[in-house]
């Protein structure tokens, strides 16, 4: 009959559950704070490190989301397929967006 | 395999009652329920396709006004386009025999695949409400062009909200899938031991999953644009119309590809099966297949070099439309290869793939035509538009579907289909295919624009042509389905095998017991359509 | 004749499947919001000033403090889940409870900011809205369909969580079987990182 007891597993999957310290949690959550600070003073205070506002506050802000699906959501102890299949996701994302601005540019 | 095995219950005996359909989650049910929603959603939007050719019979106002004729032709093409052939060959089909392809008992989350069907009918509620309340169906194609699907008073938001729900419950398929796909194999079928058609689901599943959600939330911003009127794609408001036609098609041409795959899947199990020989470049079939649903998502601007789009967009979107045809082709130059020297067995699923092939070659050449940057000025929004998706999505996808539908009847319901009678009504629709749809090639190319309900006095001729043959065509149609009716009733007993196919649906009973076999499939050693293993079988 | 039933069965219990099913589910809630950030670009490169301007209606402060919430309460759901694999059930409920209550603190919060906007009538169709000029509309319909949507996933994800505190509870998410949970957990991040991103597109356009 069916199993509900024990998870099946196939070649790939993680060996054991990972358990991440709560310190751990603690240090990264420590870390999102800071870029968080850091966006706010750049953009209300001009601090940029680079001339263009936006990128900065994008790449903190892609910094911040890396951090949270890495380790809040353990996606670097998971299978490495979710983390291409994510990439995957990501690279369509920014073709929808990069093709449509490309009219826009060229008009 | 022998028959002598004792029979097990099969999944119609197991359980009786309204609900034990209704709530099942066995694939095979949930699978049949798809399949009853999606023919009978087709015969609605084939009366409605025959009322609008009724109407192109001469010119004028023959049997309805152009408002009328508006909202036809949209409530066909959505009905077409959501209720039928997006879902049809993957959650019908797709539902049915993946898993016990595959070798397992049921997809990977049988209860989000209920819902999904639940979604599905929720959607299709919504989609026939709009012609009892209100201002009546939509008038804007089933494309729901801003801004006037902002303006018009039709029921666009029911429509809108309908295409919505049955964008959610195709996303849930594909999750399902992708997820069983990867689980559930069994043991010793590894990706490349895998049928062709999983693999065809596989890469369609990935455009569902990822395409759907952009027209999801396109199509909430038409609704919002409804209730507050900001004027996002308005271009009197500020807003661009352009950037929804972006939007619309960032979906819709990879959606295009969620109906065709799954069916060249069809034609990938059909043709090795009745050609008693291996398949010709299995790899090149699955690759492509993964290839075409993503360079899918790099073309959707071919559907716009009219419409404004600035000229270098159009010249990138036009070469990458011309890659795309490169792995379709691939494909077919298989299917001829795996033919060649085939000892063939002309059945009527073997007669559908045929037609598929040549139909499927019309839709994609002239589809190269529009993809062409000059003759598209000349082509768009003219029947050779029309022509060209219907024999891509009809010719298509359409035959695919009907012939698989006779390929796996035996399987499904456990009777032979009458062979003479069935033949009979493939040529029907064949012929009345090509004349109901190859004038519409040349009335476009003459000039005669699509989506009016009315002509020209010089185009009366081929228009007339046309719409006999769509008599014709729905002679066939319906001749087919009683024709599959009456077999189910009267027909022989099936054995588990009757074509002497390889893949591991044939090594159970037909009908499937429950939990899909009755023994642990054999999984052949080599390749999954080796047909010299059989003979001895 | 009992029913044969295969090894590699579709009902047997498999936590990589269910985590991987949600992940492909959190891929198209990505690009549900990608649609709109794709509008959102694509607006603000024809119209940066008009954006720029609109933005300054914005409290940058309701907004960090937001952020920060939202930040803690993707720590206490991802601590609560260290929790019930140590085995400490207790902590765990706590932990779920806190996330919880910081939702609760966000979306009070953005009501708060919500009616500031609808006093000064800037919610479509509303006096002030009327006046502004094109590109501005634009921005404030951006901001209230695109931050509309994300409190409604913050709904959404509280009353998951507090569903799987019920189960929980019952017993049906425990110590050796809390896939339920992470999967609730990976939902939570998910509205956290669309947050992160909406912050300085709308707060921060200095
Ligand atoms: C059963 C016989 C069918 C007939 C007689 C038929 C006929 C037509 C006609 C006359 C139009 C309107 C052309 C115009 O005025 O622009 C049309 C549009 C369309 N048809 Fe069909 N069709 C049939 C089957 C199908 C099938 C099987 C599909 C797809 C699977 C399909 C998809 C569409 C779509 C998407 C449109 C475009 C609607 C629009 O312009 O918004 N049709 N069809
Ligand atoms: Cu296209």
């Amino acid at each position: 009959m069916a199993n509900k007891n024990t998870s099946r597993h196939l070649p790939g999957d993680p060996e054991v559950h990972h358990i991440i310290p709560y310190k751990f949690h603690i240090g990264i959550w420590v870390g999102l704070i800071i870029l968080t600070v850091m966006t706010v003073l750049v953009s209300v205070m001009g601090i940029s490190l680079v001339a263009f506002s936006v990128i900065t506050a994008l790449i903190i802000a892609s910094a911040k989301a890396v951090v949270v699906a890495n380790y809040f959501m353990h996606l670097k102890y998971e299978n490495k397929l979710i983390t291409w299949l994510m990439g995957v996701t990501m690279l369509l994302f920014v073709v929808f967006i990069a093709f449509t601005a490309f009219d826009y540019i060229t008009r | 395999m022998s028959e002598a095995l004792s029979q097990p219950v099969n999944f119609f005996q197991a359980k009786k009652g309204l609900f034990s359909w209704i709530f099942s989650t066995d694939h095979k049910r949930i699978g049949l329920l798809y399949f009853y929603a999606i023919i009978s959603f087709f015969l609605v939007a084939m009366a409605l396709g025959f009322l609008m050719r009724l109407e192109l019979i001469a010119p004028g106002e023959t049997i309805m006004d152009a408002k009328t004729y508006n909202q036809v032709f949209t409530l066909h093409g959505v009905i077409m386009i959501f209720l039928f052939l997006i879902p049809s060959v993957p959650a019908f089909f797709g539902n049915f025999f993946l898993p016990i392809m595959i070798g397992t008992d049921d997809v990977a989350f049988p209860k989000v695949n209920l819902m999904s069907w639940w979604l599905y009918v929720l959607g299709g509620i919504f989609a026939l409400l709009t012609l009892v309340v209100g201002d009546g169906p939509a008038d804007t194609g089933w494309t729901f062009y801003a801004p006037y699907s902002v303006k018009t008073g039709t029921n666009v938001t029911l429509a809108v909200l309908a295409a919505f729900i049955l964008g959610f419950s195709s996303i849930l398929t594909g999750l399902n899938f992708i997820v069983t796909i990867h689980r559930l194999r069994a043991p010793g079928m590894g990706w490349f031991k895998m049928p062709l058609f999983s693999w065809a689901l596989y890469a369609t599943a990935w455009i569902q999953l990822l395409a759907t959600p952009i027209i999801g939330i396109t199509l909430l911003m038409i609704v919002a644009e409804r209730v507050f009127g900001v004027g996002l794609f308005d271009p009197a408001l500020g807003g661009d119309p352009i950037l929804y036609q972006h939007l619309f098609w960032i979906y819709s041409h990879p959606a295009v590809y969620i109906m065709v795959l799954p069916a060249m899947g069809l034609i990938s199990e059909m043709i090795p099966t009745f050609a008693k020989r291996t398949i010709f470049g299995y790899k090149a079939i699955a690759y492509s297949s993964l290839a075409i649903a993503f360079i899918g998502y790099f073309v959707w601007g071919h559907h716009m070099f009219t419409s404004g789009m600035s000229g270098p967009a159009r010249v990138i979107f036009s070469i990458l439309t011309f890659l795309v045809a490169v792995p379709s082709a691939i494909k077919v130059f298989n299917w001829v290869a795996t033919l060649y020297k085939g000892s063939i067995d002309v059945k009527t699923p073997l007669l559908y793939s045929m037609a598929f092939i040549f139909q499927f070659l019309i839709g994609g050449l002239t589809g190269l035509v529009i993809g062409a940057l000059a003759t598209d000025i000349h082509l768009h929004d003219t029947y050779f538009v029309v022509g060209h998706f219907h024999y891509v999505m009809f010719g298509g996808a359409g035959f695919a579907f009907f012939g698989a539908l006779h390929y796996w009847f035996p399987k499904i319901w456990g009777k032979m289909y009458n062979e003479r009678v069935s033949k009979i009504a493939f040529t029907l629709m064949f012929i009345g295919f090509n004349f109901l749809y190859f004038p519409m090639l040349i009335l476009g190319i003459m000039g005669m624009p699509r989506r009016y309900y009315d002509y020209l006095e010089d185009f009366t001729t081929l228009n007339v042509i046309s719409t006999v043959g769509s008599w014709v065509l729905i002679a066939g149609i319906l001749l087919m389905i009683i024709n599959l009716i009456r077999s189910n009733k009267t027909g022989e007993v099936a054995t588990r095998n009757p074509w002497g196919g390889t893949t591991l649906e044939w090594q159970t009973p037909s009908p499937p017991p429950v939990h899909n076999f009755d023994a642990t499939p054999v999984v052949p050693e080599g390749s999954p359509y080796d047909h010299k293993m059989n003979k001895t079988g | 004749m009992a029913n044969f039933v295969l090894a590699n069965s579709g009902h047997n219990r498999d936590d990589e499947a269910s985590k991987f099913g949600m992940w492909l589910f959190l891929f198209t809630e990505l690009l549900l919001f990608g649609g709109l950030f794709l509008v959102y670009t694509i607006y603000r490169y024809l119209n940066s000033e008009a954006f720029l301007h609109a933005s300054y209606e914005l409290d940058v402060i309701m907004g960090t403090i937001n952020t920060v919430v939202l930040l803690t309460s993707s720590l206490t759901v991802a601590l609560s889940i260290t929790a019930i694999q140590k085995g400490n059930v207790k902590l765990s409920l706590w932990l779920i409870t806190a996330t919880i209550l910081f939702a609760l603190t966000f979306l009070v919060i953005k009501y708060f900011e919500w009616s500031a906007k609808f006093e000064h009538g800037l919610f479509p169709g509303m006096d002030h809205y009327n006046h502004l000029e094109p590109a501005e509309k634009m921005f404030f319909f951006l901001y209230f369909f695109m931050t509309g949507l994300h409190g409604l996933h913050v709904v959404i994800g509280g009353a998951l969580l507090g569903y799987i505190m019920w189960d929980i509870k019952k017993k049906e998410v425990t110590p050796q079987n809390y896939v339920f949970l992470e999967n609730g957990g990976l939902y939570w991040h998910l509205v956290d990182i669309i947050w992160i991103f909406l912050f300085p597109l709308f707060y921060l356009i200095h």
